[in-house]
């Protein structure tokens, strides 16, 4: 066990030295901050100073080693958009993103766990046609239709709750809600049809036999076995939601999380605060599959290191 | 009754329970909130990079520092007058390349450091220092430095002559130096304006609050207010029409008739098409052409229909007509297709191909406006193509004058009511969206650059306004409006620059 998790860890640290190779590439190509920073009618020679100050006219590879000094020293610059240094700025934000991205998944794993073994002990059951429906619905709409539709009946129409920003549990709901809806639509699916399948095993029907009660073989036995399926699809929606599925709700909410800060700084070619943004990112994404995989194992022992 | 029907039933009657109970206690919470005078919430598209009023380019920005530091000089609200603010009187041209400012005395910043020739000096220096690389050195980048006289006067001295440095005066916001030398100046901003800046909760909300000692005029008469960043349109307007919110930036035409209350200005916005008139560019070298391509266009139709009548075509020359430099005798081009079409015979253009390239989404309508620019030229016998480009492709094309497209899109404003950036930009040869190659209109607008003589410089900017409106070395849209939605409580006139100064606002009843 202990062997594994640090073969893990191994594994992460090249991956994340790998990702910071792509960032700074990438960032690289999205654009000219004196381009887009300045306004449209200053002159090339004001665009060509702007740069300078800010070393970014020096040769690719120079950059990339003041970078990577940088970041070994957890320094990643000053953002241009905001002048301050750009770590800061993430950090400010990621519990914001947090809070979005934790609620909404909240709220969907615990509906849908309860929904999906519900609905798959009688397939072909109202209530497994009504999850179904529910499930689909969820999973197929657009999350910015979604956003708006509900701002416009529970904060323009019924004036019940803020249309956007952050404070409180009431700027929560609206956000939460879009931000969970299609995960919980996923989670529902899968939730239903690995517990079909598990009810129908063997095993399942020698513990019948054996005149265990229903709930402890649906609880224990069936639930054990397809939390593993579960689990991996909750953790891939976590880390969908890191690695940029929350700009989306962040920006129609106005929620200022990462995602938000992200969809900014593309905008604004703030290549210095996207690659923070992107490397911490990855960073948080590295270590949450660490610690699935390990906990996994836990779950699992069967499971090897691909 | 079946049981399906049964669960529907009590499902629909929950949901409609809830919601009823939702609506009370709405109700309810927003009769409070009117009752509570004395503060309003405004919405911002976005939120301020920083609130050091001399470092960015960000409207943002400008948006709340406007109303927490002072300028030297001030402009009416239509943009069309200069009038003294901290400085006692306008700025005099001492010699060709010095303009002395008089300080009004006994003016203190918000912490107690005195307003006088000092802070003035250290304002100017700082925006202009090659070091601060600030994002709005187009606005002052003729400034060589600014000089102490006596504790009430102050020299600016300019690079070359320097008729527009009033102008500029409007532009650079005075800032206290020994405030602005702490780590923390950037978010704790530190002016002689009408508000004082009280908190800034990081990604929710700016709050400022009413300067008692506030020594200009109008006094701020709502005690606080405070700045939510609210990005999208659409939420924008919920939160207007829900109360949240009393003033929002981002108000879409079409939406206008939902909002509580608009209120319409003329505004400094002029969407336009740059054709490539150098020789060697294919039909649009041919003055004719160009000219046709202007007559093709329905301004007027696309004033009302693309933007609900809140745009006026543009007078055939990028500038509004309370800019300096504005020539009244030059117009727009009439929608005259039959014109168009015998233009285009003329120049053995019919039939022939003409590429658009434009962006989508920086501005209002952008990319429909072009579609509909581009179905007039079809309409008069041209074979068009839109290549609508990612924002970055768009600006590299935009600022390489070598390998421009034929025809490209841009919409350009001008915070300082001067002809002279946007005609060196989009109008001189050298500038970085021009597409001509005429030498004549070059020597004008650098003459005009620098001649002192009010009446000489605006003759030049005729001459060249009106001869660039002959060779159409622009095709010319629309100047837009500025809109804005306000809740019924809220008293404002709204600015032409857009600017926004908190002082001028007032609650009703």
């Amino acid at each position: 066990m202990g062997r594994f998790a640090l073969r893990r860890i191994v594994y992460g640290i090249v991956v994340m030295f790998l990702v910071t190779v792509v960032v700074f590439v990438t960032t690289r190509l999205i654009g000219d901050p004196s381009k887009t920073l300045l306004p449209l009618t200053a002159t090339s020679a004001e665009r060509a100073h702007f740069k300078h100050v800010l070393g970014l006219d020096r040769p690719l590879p120079v950059q990339f080693f003041h970078y990577l000094a940088g970041v070994v020293h957890l320094d990643f610059g000053n953002s241009l958009l905001q002048s301050r240094p750009a770590l800061g700025i993430v950090l400010e934000r990621l519990p914001n993103t947090f809070e979005l991205v934790g609620f909404g998944l909240a709220l969907a794993v615990l509906l849908a766990i309860p929904l999906g073994v519900l609905a798959a002990l009688k397939p072909g059951s109202l209530l497994d046609k009504f999850t179904v429906v529910i499930s689909l619905s969820g999973l197929s709409v657009a999350q910015v239709w979604l956003g708006l539709l509900l701002i416009l009946v529970f904060a323009a129409e019924l004036k019940v709750l803020p249309s956007a920003g952050i404070g409180g549990f009431s700027h929560l709901i609206l956000p939460g809600v879009t931000f969970g809806l299609p995960a919980l639509g996923r989670l529902v699916m899968l939730t239903r049809s690995t517990m079909i399948d598990e009810l129908n095993a063997q095993y399942v029907q020698t513990a019948r036999a054996k005149g265990m009660p229903e709930w402890r073989v649906v609880g224990l036995h069936a639930l054990r076995n397809a939390s593993i399926p579960i689990l991996t699809l909750a953790g891939w929606e976590l880390i969908r939601a890191l690695a940029g599925f929350s700009v989306v709700v962040e920006t129609v909410f106005a929620w200022p999380g990462v995602g938000y800060l992200a969809f900014q700084s593309i905008q604004q070619s703030d290549v210095i605060l996207l690659q923070a943004i992107v490397t911490v990112m990855g960073f948080l994404i590295i270590a949450i599959n660490v610690i699935l995989d390990v906990l996994f194992k836990g779950l699992d022992r069967r499971v090897q290191l691909a | 009754m079946s049981k399906h029907r049964l669960l529907v039933l009590g499902s629909a009657l929950l949901v409609a329970l809830g919601l009823v109970s939702y609506a009370a206690a709405g109700s309810k919470s927003a009769a409070t909130r009117a009752a509570a005078s004395g503060s309003i919430t405004i919405a911002l598209g976005g939120e301020p990079t920083t609130l050091d009023p001399l470092l960015k380019e960000d409207g943002n920005s400008d948006w709340v520092t406007n109303s927490i530091f002072d300028t030297l000089l001030a402009r009416s609200t239509d943009g069309k007058k200069l009038f003294p603010k901290l400085a006692a009187s306008m700025p005099k041209l001492i010699n060709k390349t010095t303009w002395q400012v008089k300080l009004r005395s006994g003016i203190k910043f918000s912490d107690g450091e005195p307003m006088n020739a000092d802070a003035v000096v250290f304002s100017i220096n700082r925006i202009i220092n090659p070091k601060y690389n600030s994002e709005q050195v187009e606005f002052v980048g003729t400034i060589k430095k600014a000089v102490k006289v006596n504790d009430s006067t102050v020299n600016i001295l300019t690079k070359g002559p320097d008729p527009v440095l009033p102008s500029r005066l409007y532009w650079v916001r005075i800032v206290a130096p020994q405030a602005t030398a702490k780590s923390d100046s950037a978010s704790h901003p530190v002016g002689t304006g009408p508000y004082l800046f009280k908190e800034w909760a990081r990604g929710d909300h700016i709050t400022i609050t009413a300067n008692p000692n506030y020594w200009g005029s109008p006094k701020p008469s709502i005690q606080t207010i405070t700045y939510k960043f609210v990005p999208e349109e659409g939420a924008q307007l919920a939160g207007l029409i829900s109360g949240q919110y009393d003033l929002i930036t981002s108000l879409l035409p079409d939406e206008v008739k939902r909002a509580p209350k608009a209120v319409i200005t003329a505004g400094n916005e002029h969407p336009m098409l740059i054709p490539n008139a150098k020789p060697g560019s294919g039909i649009t070298s041919d003055a004719r052409v160009r000219q046709a391509l202007n007559y093709a266009i329905d301004k007027n139709a696309l004033a009302s229909k693309l933007y609900d009548g809140y745009a006026v075509p543009d007078a055939g020359q990028t500038l509004s007509p309370s800019w300096f430099g504005y020539n009244p005798k030059v117009k727009a081009y009439p929608y005259n297709p039959a014109k168009a079409k015998a233009l285009l015979k003329a120049a053995h253009a019919t039939g022939k191909s003409i590429t658009i390239a434009t962006e989508s989404g920086r501005w209002l309508n952008d990319k429909i406006l072009v579609e509909s620019v581009a179905q007039y030229w079809r309409a008069v016998g041209l074979k068009v193509t839109v290549n609508v480009e990612a924002f970055n492709t768009w600006l590299n094309q935009l600022f390489d004058s070598k390998h421009r497209p034929q025809v490209i899109f841009v919409s350009t404003d001008n915070p300082i009511y001067d002809a002279d950036r946007t005609l060196s930009t989009y109008y001189e040869s050298s500038g970085g969206g021009a597409s001509n190659s005429d030498a004549q209109m070059k020597k004008w607008i650098d003459q005009a650059r620098t001649e002192t003589n009010v009446s000489k410089r605006l003759g030049l900017y005729h001459k060249a306004v009106a001869k660039a409106n002959k060779q159409a070395y622009l095709v010319w849209l629309l100047n837009l409006k500025n809109v804005w939605g306000m809740s019924k409580q809220l008293q404002w006139q709204p600015r032409q620059d857009g600017f926004m100064y908190d002082n001028t606002m007032k609650l009703s009843g």
